[in-house]
């Protein structure tokens, strides 16, 4: 099941619930795997675009260490999604998931909106037989939206804004899976 | 879309791709089509992830997406 709403979520709720749902079913779970993302407190990196400044670098960034050092304390996460479409896409990453492990059950709960440091952003359960295939899906799964889920993050601090990409490593992490599943 | 989330455009009848609007906006915005016309960019058409050289007609749905990110 998928979701992609505004609102804020309780991760506790959501998985005694996704956990009920599974025994609701019978009992051929042997094991339940959830994630929850939050949202960091700490910039992911270096300010590339100040307000109303256009393409700025900040230059003592750059002179105070690494370009992916932090930049400042967030004040609010900003997610943007495209509607439909990214239920579609979510839709097929979910498709792919029941196709490469067992998993019985699958949940996803991803917002969009506003968000401030500490609130949960996104919500992965799986429910399967044995542990392995649960934690592989869930970890695919995860992999799949930081890389090719719909939404756009824009992370505000005190000092400025900026769009969030997936990193080097995120991209590494999507094509593992490309090579170690058929 | 730079500058704005949606436009809607009537499609000229010589107009059969992707890549054949993003000539068209070259000559109308060459700083948009530039900046849609990035690597990472994905081109979807009725929800669908499509190549450059992809049909369109009037009343399609166009989006262009710069780089996803999720979680």
């Amino acid at each position: 099941m998928i979701k992609v709403q505004r609102e804020a979520f309780d991760a506790s709720d959501l998985l005694r619930d996704f956990t009920d749902g599974c025994c609701k079913s019978g009992y051929e779970d042997g094991a339940i795997v959830s994630f929850t993302g939050l949202v960091r407190g700490q910039a992911k990196e270096k300010q590339t675009k100040q307000k109303k400044e256009g393409l700025v670098l900040r230059q003592a960034q750059d002179e105070a260490g690494p370009s992916t050092g932090p930049s400042g304390s967030v004040t609010t996460l900003e997610l943007d999604h495209y509607p439909q479409f990214t239920e579609k896409m979510i839709a097929s990453f979910e498709q792919e998931a029941r196709r490469l492990w067992p998993v019985n059950h699958v949940l996803i709960v991803h917002r969009y909106g506003r968000m401030a440091p500490g609130e949960a952003i996104v919500f992965v359960a799986t429910a399967s037989a044995h542990r392995k295939d649960a934690f592989e899906a869930a970890d695919y799964l995860m992999d799949r939206l930081k890389t090719d889920a719909p939404f756009w993050k824009k992370e505000k601090t005190a000092t400025g804004e900026a769009w969030i990409e997936p990193t080097e490593r995120d991209y590494a992490a999507r094509e593992e899976w490309s090579h170690s599943k058929k | 879309m730079a500058g704005g989330r949606e436009q809607q455009k009537a499609l000229s009848k010589d107009i059969a791709s992707i890549g054949q609007l993003l000539a068209q906006l070259q000559q109308e915005n060459p700083m948009l089509a530039q900046a849609l016309q990035h690597v990472s960019t994905n081109y979807v058409v009725n929800q669908e992830i499509c190549h450059a050289d992809a049909p369109i007609k009037d009343t399609d749905e166009i989006a262009f997406l710069p780089p996803m990110s999720g979680g």
